[in-house]
């Protein structure tokens, strides 16, 4: 079953000393503890692994308020024996030396004082599913199976690599006025076949995520077959014709869309920053009437569906747009001091050993009213887009570049069979938004892919929506 | 538990056949700006133990390799270590491939890594890596949004069960900032990350100074015309990136996996080959690369190894595991790769009307598929008559459809685990634009 670390349970007395050591120094004291497991698992035609998931961690990290900011220190080595030398590098190496204080080219940022709210808690998540004992054979044998299965269904499979990842988190926060802790466990699992013509390799992605993770393999199960054949239509697969068509995204690119091209520039502290594009949209207008978006740990049950966030603010559930009309961003708690705003429970870390940023947890659109049968139907030519490949944000700029591993060709409303691949959508952020006039009723989340912003600080998101139909540059 | 104490543990288990462990120890410093106001600062001071165990055993004949790799966090009591141990020990029974030895000692001839960053502190060389891009924020219609710094020591040591015990000191920075201009209309801005292994205060500078001009530039760009299929040249890190599909398939896994065709003593760069010809060599102590290493993850000693050679395989590269399966001497995983200069200069290569794209949203190389693209956030377009900035829209193509015929700038650029040409010409490359 679910449950709280023991380490970080043992440990809670001597966080608590540190703060209140700290405290006589600093008027703002908070300490963030991580204990996170897990196994990855990973089969493949030539063999297995089994590893410690790369999640895996065990950690601290304090922020203290000193001149008008806050600092940070990171450690992963505390007794009560090493105490006072930890209290002693938590002063050496936060202090902001005379040197940067008095360098000509910089200044120190004013901070307010960060005022919480006094919370206890304890929160665990799905406290009935075991999965603190991992079945190892009954794990690696149903990944064989599906492997060696899937490699008799094509001559053209050169290789398929089944994957499976469980992971447990345990977290504690403890500030002047608040201790809480929380564990979740989420799982996902992959499938990835990769096919060769001649010198003409070719692969495709399916992946699926949930909070109980032994339920994941049957759905890989039921999925293979299907992964090998958009994998081996790729081998026939042609360019797309630069151009702007009509197009059908399917979930998971309509969840790339919500991620990459509109949900990191909602994050806030690219308000701060002036960074973001949104922050001139506030309360307008930036998609079709058709168009809810949601971001939060609490907005969905998925791989970042927690308790409260590395700094201690509680989950909630954000509606960032709501008929078209763009409400609010999403906010970590240093950002939203800047803004004189409330932080929303987005402020995560890749680890305890990093900052933390506004991020998001799990973004979707709302379902709509439309048939997917009638939404291609409405289609004279355009494609069909799945397979969600790749994304990077334009916060400030609002130009978007996502990718799709499949387009599919659609002519006078059915779909003919024809491939293009890859696919890449350019253009204007408000334009595709605001260019959605269909949208399926049901609402589909993937958990398997890692955040980045920018080009590191990967953390757990999950995004999704129902299909949409849009305008767009394709090339 | 100190790391010693491990290897008494290990040393006393007969459930298995060998172990390595991985020990890192990380000193950290890092500042957050926004514009030059210091957000935030931080520092960590980290240790990681990874442990491997593995397990030797015939199956149907067939002799097999099980290994499992586990955390060791150094908080655990020995009772948490045994039971980690105990763990990755059952996992080994199922997570095996085809035999392959553990590697052996050897004696090291080199046991530093060059890098003047060991010259001072950890904080000074942040302050000065501050102040060498605050030098360039120096404009009227420009300046530096935001800016992290990050300055690492890591000292690592490598154990196994067969007597390896190296040690290497190691630094690793980062740098990413972003450049914003305004030319009275839209402000626009650039994203720039930069890894390096050494301080060179001057390079730094410059390189922000560039991102300022590509920043002026996209602030007056138009809109990318819908060229079709044009003549494209590729500037920066985007070469960098696709010239990394020949490291990866001249990979020894890839090749067992069946994912690269790539056999030595033939053209890894396709048929009658009218463009540059490639020339690519690993270079495991690349000057200023984060990446310089001495002895790889398993213990393998590295040096320099020519891979391709005009355009011909010279020889694979690979870890000891892949290395063993190929029947070939383990290179070990090196990481910076150099690449010799082409026939022509940017000069010459500019003559005819071209797209070159200096920056893109986030150019992709498909090291399996060989496609390659990217949204174009600044490039040049010359006509035949005038230059212009443009951006916006997206370039694509299939690296073996075109290796044929492309063609290297004489002109090099380092970029961190890269030296190598700075340009790469292609004639006919898919332009979607407006």
């Amino acid at each position: 079953m679910v449950m709280t670390s023991n380490y970080l349970t043992q440990q809670k007395s001597i966080i608590k000393e540190l703060v209140d050591r700290l405290s006589i120094k600093y008027k703002f004291v908070s300490i963030l503890g991580v204990d996170t497991t897990g196994k990855s698992f990973r089969v493949s035609r030539s063999g297995t692994s089994i590893e410690d998931s790369m999640w895996t961690e065990r950690g601290f990290v304090v922020r203290v308020y000193q001149d008008n900011m806050y600092s940070e220190y990171a450690f992963n080595e505390i007794t009560h024996e090493n105490l006072d030398q930890i209290e002693q590098e938590i002063i050496i190496k936060t202090n902001i030396s005379e040197k940067i204080k008095n360098n000509s080219f910089v200044r120190l940022t004013k901070y307010a004082l960060l005022e919480e709210e006094e919370i206890n808690g304890s929160f665990v998540k799905n406290k009935d599913i075991n999965t603190d004992v991992l079945d190892l054979q009954l794990i690696v044998d149903k990944l064989n199976q599906i492997k060696d299965n899937a490699l008799k269904k094509s001559e053209l499979l050169v290789n398929i690599i089944v994957g499976f990842e469980q992971v447990n988190i345990s977290k504690i926060y403890i500030s002047n006025k608040k201790n809480l802790e929380q564990s979740y466990s989420w799982g996902t699992s992959t499938v990835v076949p990769v096919v060769r013509k001649g010198d003409n390799n070719k692969y495709f992605y399916e992946g699926f995520s949930s909070l109980n993770p032994m339920e994941l393999l049957d759905q890989v199960e039921l999925a293979y077959e299907d992964v090998i054949d958009k994998a081996t239509a790729l081998l026939d697969a042609k360019r797309v014709t630069p151009g702007v068509y009509d197009v059908i995204c399917a979930p998971d690119i309509t969840g790339l869309i919500a991620h990459e091209a509109f949900g990191h520039g909602v994050e806030m502290d690219m308000f701060v920053k002036n960074r973001a594009k949104a922050v001139e949209y506030l309360d307008k207008a930036v998609a079709s009437t058709l168009v809810t978006m949601h971001d939060g740990a609490k907005s969905a049950e998925e791989v970042s569906s927690y308790f409260f966030d590395d700094e201690g603010t509680l989950a909630q559930d954000t509606i960032v747009i709501d008929k078209g009309i763009l409400k609010t961003g999403i906010s970590d708690v240093i950002s939203a001091l800047r803004l004189n705003t409330k932080p929303t429970g987005n402020g995560k870390r890749q680890s305890y050993d990093r900052k933390a940023y506004s991020r998001m947890t799990n973004t979707f659109f709302d379902g709509g009213k439309d048939k997917v049968s009638d939404m291609i139907k409405s289609i004279e030519f355009g494609y069909l887009l799945t397979g969600m490949m790749s994304g990077m944000e334009d916060p400030k700029n609002w130009g978007i570049q996502c990718v799709a591993m499949i387009g599919e060709e659609i002519k006078d409303g059915k779909l003919t069979g024809n491939i293009v691949t890859p696919v890449i959508m350019t253009g204007y952020v408000p334009d595709l938004l605001k260019s959605i006039t269909m949208m399926s009723e049901k609402v589909e989340l993937f958990g398997t892919g890692v955040c980045g912003k920018g080009h590191k600080e990967l953390v757990k998101a999950s995004d999704g929506g129902p299909y949409i139909k849009a305008k767009v540059r394709l090339g | 538990m100190k790391i010693d104490r491990i290897i008494d543990i290990l040393n006393k288990r007969i459930d298995i056949n060998g172990w390595k462990l991985k020990q890192t120890n990380r000193e950290t410093y890092e500042q957050y700006y926004i514009k030059r106001d210091l957000e935030m600062n931080r520092a960590k001071n980290i240790e990681d133990i990874y442990l491997t165990v593995y397990k030797d055993f015939y199956e149907e004949g067939s002799q097999f390799k099980g290994s499992s790799t586990t955390t060791i966090h150094p908080t655990m009591t020995k009772s948490e270590v045994i039971k980690a141990i105990d763990e990755a020990t059952y996992a080994s029974r199922y997570a095996k491939v085809e035999y392959y030895p553990l590697v052996k000692p050897e004696h090291l001839d080199k046991k530093e890594l060059a890098s003047n960053f060991k010259d001072k502190s950890l904080e000074e060389y942040l302050s000065l890596m501050v102040e060498a891009i605050f030098k360039a924020d120096d404009y009227k219609k420009g300046l530096i949004n935001s800016t992290e710094v990050f300055l690492s020591k890591i000292n690592t040591r490598l154990i196994n069960s067969l007597g390896i015990d190296y040690s290497v000191e190691k630094y690793m920075a980062e740098v990413e900032f972003i450049t914003n201009w305004n030319e009275d209309k839209e402000e626009i801005e650039l994203f720039r990350h930069i890894d390096m292994g050494e301080f060179d205060g001057d390079k730094l500078t410059k390189e922000v100074q560039e991102m300022f001009e590509m920043s002026k530039a996209r602030a007056l760009s138009k809109p990318t015309p819908a060229l079709g299929v044009h003549r494209v040249i590729l500037t920066g890190e985007s070469v960098k990136q696709l010239l990394k599909y020949y490291y990866s398939q001249s990979n020894a896994a890839f090749v067992y996996e069946k994912y690269s065709n790539a056999s030595i003593g033939k053209s890894i760069q396709g048929e009658k080959i009218i463009g540059d010809k490639i020339n690519m060599t690993l270079k495991p102590h690349l000057k200023g690369s984060s990446f310089q290493s001495i002895f790889d993850n398993d213990g393998v000693i590295l040096k320099d190894i020519n891979i391709i050679k005009d355009g011909i395989l010279n020889q694979y590269w690979g870890n000891q595991r892949y290395s063993y399966y190929l029947k070939m001497e383990p290179t070990g995983e090196i990481n910076n790769y150099e690449v010799t200069h082409g026939m022509h200069s940017i000069e010459k290569l500019k003559e005819t009307p071209y797209l070159e794209v200096v920056s893109f949203s986030s150019f992709q190389m498909d090291e399996f598929t060989g496609d390659f693209g990217g949204e174009i956030r600044l490039g040049w377009y010359y006509d035949g008559n005038k230059t212009i900035p443009v951006s916006g829209g997206s370039i694509s193509g299939n690296i073996k459809e075109k290796q044929n015929e492309l063609y290297l700038s004489k002109e090099m650029i380092s970029i961190n685990d890269y030296f190598g040409p700075k340009h790469i010409v292609f004639n006919d490359i898919v332009v979607a634009g407006n």
